[in-house]
């Protein structure tokens, strides 16, 4: 036979516990609007200099996912939920129209420039593309599924044969490669602190810190065309009204931001 | 009411365990995996994987054992400060642990020079992926054989030596005998922790098919790449794998 | 003849030790923690003494300059609660001192044989050192010390881990067995009964030290 004290003891525990359950559950309404972006490695600093100026103008907070495209392209497929896409290729973002999850059209909101990066000490003596290819080079490339891998391979896949380039320039490269990291940052950490003789990345990933420790290379014209970034709302997109908002911000106030951190016009 | 509660629990956890191996083990007809598995990529990261976990766990045995021993025996100051040391790597994110090896033992690290001389470059090489595997992985061996020897009834090593067996002989036919069971069970955590390392190995060893693409890399990459299939075949032996190790060494512990 | 004259300090006491042991059982009697454990691990080398000297049989085993490793010494120890290996069978167990020796298989397994039939348990070759009763045991560990021929033997509390009953029976039976043995014997002991089954020659050691007793015709 309980004691009454224990009882309500009891009962106050477990009404405790069933306000904490369900508690959560109204929570939408009361929450401050936000969205989650999932965008490409490579416009880390952009964006995360833009968005407190999206939420001044809409009140709208962005919680960001960044990483290679093809390994947030692969997340979405597998039913992450995120408001906005941002990838650093068509390739990934095809990917996200053909399985239905893009509410409508993906837009093109910038461009990117490759680049060459070698140590501040360049150890190898690399000064330009075609020495990417001479024998003992340690090259580090992102994966080929990665936007900034794949744009890599197809710019020594066309610079191959071109004066100055042997026929087989693009397998001389590939058999240099040490290492596929999972995105363009892990490249440009990895030449920056050394390791590795040579690095491609995009122009915009030329931070100060990282300037400090590398040379940076420019393509040739015409060996890269640029890089294609496109932007999409997710059709799953739980806030996917502030999912256009920051679209709609990103091609328009936001592109300062972009052409602040070196990224070509759309 | 109290064992259905215990039960129950019980019961939540296993399911958790199960349910997520057995939907990936089911995800693809067994045709599917076999093909995916005869791919170049998916052999080259298997062989890896095999070549280069018995590389680590020889390596860790060999270091380990000593190091076990002299933490169960020796009685010296500092004891638990070592003890500590050695419980490090399975607290530090394998993320920390690659970038420490290749700040130490890189190209432009604190042993560069040494290394240079001899000629020697470690990072993006197998070798920095057995590195790698070795320093997260030789904590679960070390602390399971010190327990093992800890629990040896230290007499019995005292008449091992009176009837006229020397400090290494007592050490083979009475110590390690008797903490074979702990010593066992230790090796296969430790092999097991090696197979599944990523974070360290990216980080230090890079990722190149056939040099350091190991079976996690490959199935993170593969899962990227869109290859879910190879990915998925790729899991599954991984899977496959640990099962036969875990129940032949049970079988061994119950003998 | 074992000489000892040796000293150790202890954590409690100062241990001090002086005697000769002749060929045959001596007693060492003294109460529980009196450092009669202490003596015998000093004698098998499993503790260095700070200062003093063993000799047996004319070899130094310890002395300021020398010490002989415990399994350098050739002394047979019966630890009190036997000490059998849990992983070898009966036979292995007492082949074990033979094999430290690199004593051939075929030998092996001879003297094993007889040393366990003069102990009267020589159908136990092959049994599992769990299964054997407490005397049996005892009889095993002694086989087991016995069969490597040492030149000295030391029996640590050799039947307070059996129960009161059995206890009488082993230590006439034990009492029979030792009186065949003509190396130096130490016994020790807690009970004052084993005194009356090994007269020959009584030590009493106390807070650490060995004192002569009275000797027995």
């Amino acid at each position: 036979m309980k004691s009454l004290q224990t009882m309500n003891r009891i009962r106050f525990c477990a009404l405790m516990l069933a306000t904490a359950l369900v508690a959560p559950l109204p929570a939408g309404a009361a929450d401050p609007a936000k969205i989650t972006v999932f965008a490409a490695a490579s416009l880390r600093e952009a964006f995360e200099a833009a968005a407190p100026a999206f939420t001044k103008k809409t009140g709208t907070a962005v919680t960001f996912s960044f990483g290679g495209s093809d390994t947030l392209a692969a997340q979405l497929a597998q039913g992450a939920a995120a408001d906005v896409f941002a990838s650093a290729n068509e390739a990934q973002m095809k990917k996200i129209t053909d399985a239905g999850l893009a509410a409508g059209q993906p837009k093109t909101f910038a461009r990117n420039r490759l680049v060459l990066i070698v140590p501040k000490s360049n150890p190898a003596g690399i000064t330009n593309l075609p020495g990417l290819a001479k024998p003992g080079v340690k090259v580090v490339l992102a994966a080929a599924a990665v936007p900034v891998g794949g744009y890599a391979r197809a710019a020594f896949k066309h610079q191959a044969g071109q004066p100055g380039y042997a026929p087989d320039y693009a397998d001389a490269v590939e058999k240099n490669v040490v290492s596929n990291e999972l995105d363009v940052k892990a490249v440009a950490t990895k030449i920056s602190i050394g390791e590795g003789d040579a690095g491609v990345v995009y122009s915009t990933d030329i931070t100060p810190d990282i300037a400090s420790k590398v040379t940076v290379i420019p393509f040739p014209p015409g060996a890269s065309p640029d890089a294609i970034y496109p932007i999409a709302v997710l059709k799953n997109a739980p806030n996917s009204r502030d999912a256009q908002a920051f679209v709609g911000f990103v091609l328009g106030d936001g592109q300062a931001f972009l052409k602040a951190r070196g990224f070509l016009a759309p | 009411m109290i064992r259905a509660v215990v039960a129950v629990a019980a019961a939540l956890l296993l399911a958790f365990i199960i349910i997520p191996l057995a939907g990936l083990v089911l995800h693809l007809a067994p045709r599917d995996i076999v093909s995916a598995l005869q791919t170049p990529a998916a052999q080259s990261a298997l062989c890896l994987s095999l070549l280069t976990t018995v590389i680590a766990l020889a390596i860790t045995l060999t270091l380990g054992t000593p190091l076990a021993y002299i933490l169960a025996r020796a009685a010296f100051r500092g004891r638990s400060i070592v003890d500590a040391i050695v419980d490090l790597p399975i607290v530090v994110p394998p993320a920390v642990a690659g970038l420490a090896l290749l700040l130490v033992f890189g190209r432009t690290g604190t042993f560069a020079p040494v290394l240079a001389r001899l000629g020697i470059q470690l990072s993006f090489t197998t070798a920095a992926v057995v590195m790698a595997q070795v320093f997260v992985s030789s904590p679960f061996y070390v602390r399971a054989a010190r327990a093992g020897f800890l629990n040896i009834d230290r007499t019995l090593e005292s008449a091992s030596a009176t009837l006229g067996m020397g400090p290494l002989r007592t050490f083979y036919f009475v110590t390690v005998p008797l903490a074979a069971p702990a010593l066992l069970g230790g090796a296969v955590l430790c092999w097991a922790r090696a197979l599944g390392e990523f974070g360290a190995t990216i980080m230090f060893a890079g990722n190149l098919l056939g040099v350091s693409q190991t079976l996690p890399l490959a199935v993170y990459l593969n899962l990227e790449g869109g290859s879910m299939p190879v990915a998925i075949a790729l899991s599954v032996i991984m899977i496959a794998f640990s099962a036969a190790v875990v129940i032949v060494v049970r079988l061994f512990e119950r003998r | 003849m074992l000489h000892i004259d040796v000293g150790l300090q202890m954590r409690d006491f100062t241990f001090a030790a002086s005697t000769e042991v002749p060929s045959g059982v001596t007693v060492v009697v003294g109460p529980s923690g009196a450092g009669k454990s202490t003596l015998l691990r000093i004698i098998a080398g499993l503790l260095r003494p700070d200062s003093g000297s063993i000799v047996l049989d004319g070899r130094v085993l310890s002395d300021h300059r020398t010490f002989v490793p415990p399994y350098q010494r050739d002394i047979g120890l019966v630890f009190q609660e036997y000490a059998l290996f849990p992983h070898l069978s009966v036979g292995r167990n007492v082949a074990y001192g033979l094999r430290a020796r690199n004593v051939p298989a075929r030998e092996r397994g001879a003297r094993v044989q007889a040393a366990l039939d003069r102990l009267e348990v020589g159908s136990l070759a092959n049994e599992h050192v769990g299964e054997l009763s407490g005397g049996q045991r005892q009889r095993v560990a002694l086989a087991r010390a016995l069969v490597i021929e040492p030149k000295a033997l030391l029996l640590d509390e050799p039947l307070s881990a059996l129960d009161p009953q059995t206890r009488g029976r082993v230590r006439s039976e034990l009492a029979s067995i030792l009186s065949d043995i003509h190396i130096p014997t130490l016994l020790v002991t807690h009970d004052e009964a084993d005194r009356a089954a090994f007269p020959q020659r009584v030590l009493l050691i106390e807070h650490g030290r060995l004192i002569s007793g009275a000797q027995h015709g």
